[in-house]
């Protein structure tokens, strides 16, 4: 009985692989296992050991002009009666209108950034064990369900382009709250290789009363979101530099008042050994003193200083182990973090 | 002799572990030879381009044919040398950049052939598709050269 339920079992997958190769689909993954004691003033510990999301990519080439991207994220939901979410992070269609220009539609990872359009899920890319505040934070509109027209590698500088119309951060995947959509502009070079410096604005119009996806809270009036971004990233043979930063001015109409906020990241690595990478990385974010379109539904908002200090080392491409010390200074509290992460992909 | 055993199975153990972490050695001597298909690809290609479209930066040729970029895979010497003689990059490097392309939805990663034959009849039967070879294996299989030469 066994034997025949692992037979059916082995025959299965047989069957999905072949089918996989007709379309031409690959699927991919990524997961993570991370351990982390807290240290604060008062109090050191527990030591955790946490389960990462476990990131299923899929990418199928359906045509000729005709390509499908999706990523799917299963982590740990204290809400959910399983304990664990199910969350589609991206669904794209692209089609390949002429050379290197292309129209994608879907659910997409925002393109105001590098780190956003490079890294999100996959934790075995990502040069830090976690992601810097501006993300973890929320600042940046993470993913946008929308259309986009993009363009890459042109001309002697590779320059590249995309322009995303999408429902913005009063939405769902499958509805807008609001009548308004977000817009994002973005345009980068990559001048040497393994450079590239990118630029992008962003802007949105919430609605009162709109479920703010990304924030998890409700809008509590009328809101115009802008949003200028500038990257700088360079990966080489031994040294590594991403920097990042954010401004962001939301103005609310009862108040009639524009909130600023200003956030950013600096990464440095050096590759020490042929397979060991030390790193330094600084985030600061400054929110505005009424800064209410960030304000957590319950609790304070407090602006950030965080300093990581960690080295990696990198069995090869798919895996990965990082230890690393971090510092977080709030006008509230001071917390230090001792964390080590084994990432994969497979 | 329980004890032996157990020595003998950690030594070898450990022997297979620091071997597949070892990467084929890149060879000078090895010259390397593209080979396309005849609808896509033009016969002359300058090294600048060669190393654009094996980065995965242009995805139609001239004709509108989409590019189909096969290698051999980073573990055999050809797909060793290829990292390091066309990206200056470790074939664990290579491997990474196009992961990371990949997971970014900004190129189809290229086919990873295991062997040489392999290659060649994947590259005849698709139009669009350019390979790099050891120029010794191309066994008449229509080459385009680069900057002029027809291996490098």
């Amino acid at each position: 009985m066994r034997a025949s339920k692992v037979l059916s079992l082995a025959l299965l997958l047989f069957a999905v692989q072949i089918a996989a190769i007709a379309q031409d689909t690959k699927i991919l993954g990524f997961v993570d296992v991370t351990t982390a004691l807290p240290i604060t003033s008062t109090k050191t510990g527990p030591l955790s050991f946490s389960l990462g999301e476990q990131d299923l990519f899929i990418t199928s080439d359906i045509s000729d002009r005709v390509s499908f991207l999706g990523e799917t994220v299963f982590k740990f939901s204290n809400s959910s009666p399983t304990k664990f979410d199910i969350s589609v992070e991206r669904i794209v269609i692209k089609y390949n209108i002429y050379g290197n220009h292309n129209i994608l539609i879907g659910k997409h990872h925002t393109p105001v950034n590098y780190w956003n359009e490079t890294y999100h899920h996959g934790r075995v890319f990502f040069p830090t064990i976690a992601r810097p505040t501006l993300f973890s934070d929320n600042i940046i509109p993470l993913h946008t369900t929308g259309i986009s027209v993009q363009g890459a590698n042109l001309g002697n500088l590779k320059f590249g382009y995309e322009l995303m119309v999408g429902n913005g951060l009063g939405s769902t995947d499958i509805l807008d709250d609001n009548p308004a959509k977000s817009i994002t502009a973005a345009v980068h070079i990559k001048p040497i290789d393994g450079m590239r410096i990118g630029l992008s604005y962003y802007h949105d119009n919430i609605s009162k009363n709109s479920m703010l996806h990304q924030l998890d809270k409700m809008a509590m009036e009328n809101y115009e979101q802008q949003m200028a971004n500038l990257s700088f990233s360079y990966f080489g043979k031994k040294f590594e530099a991403l920097a990042e930063g954010s401004l962001v001015l939301n103005s609310g109409d009862s108040t009639n008042m524009t909130m600023q906020t200003i956030a950013g990241y600096a990464y440095a690595g050096y590759k020490v050994a042929k397979k060991v990478v030390v790193y330094v990385r600084y985030d600061n974010v400054q929110y505005d003193n009424a800064e209410m379109f960030y304000k957590p539904a319950t609790g304070t908002l407090y602006s950030k200083q965080v300093i990581v200090g960690g080295a990696r080392y990198e069995f090869n491409y798919l895996a990965n182990v990082k230890l690393e010390f971090q510092n977080m200074q709030t006008s509230a509290a001071t917390t230090n973090m001792i964390s080590a992460q084994f990432a994969i992909g497979f | 002799m329980k004890k032996l055993q157990y020595i003998s199975t950690v030594l070898v153990g450990a022997m297979m572990m620091l071997t597949s972490f070892i990467a084929p050695g890149v060879d000078q001597d090895t010259k390397l030879a593209v080979v396309i298909n005849p609808k896509g690809p033009p016969v002359n290609i300058s090294a600048n381009d060669l190393r654009k479209i094996f980065k995965g930066e242009v995805q139609r040729w001239k004709d509108g044919t989409k590019v189909v970029v096969v290698m051999m895979k980073t573990n055999t010497t050809t797909g060793n040398e290829t990292a390091s003689r066309l990206f200056n990059m470790s074939g664990n490097d290579l491997n990474k950049y196009w992961l990371s392309l990949v997971f970014a939805g900004k190129a189809r990663a290229p086919y990873f052939i295991s062997s040489e034959s392999e290659l060649l009849l994947f590259v005849s039967q698709n139009p669009g598709a350019i390979g790099i070879i050891d120029a010794k294996d191309v066994h008449g299989s229509k080459v385009a050269t680069v900057d002029g030469n027809e291996s490098f």
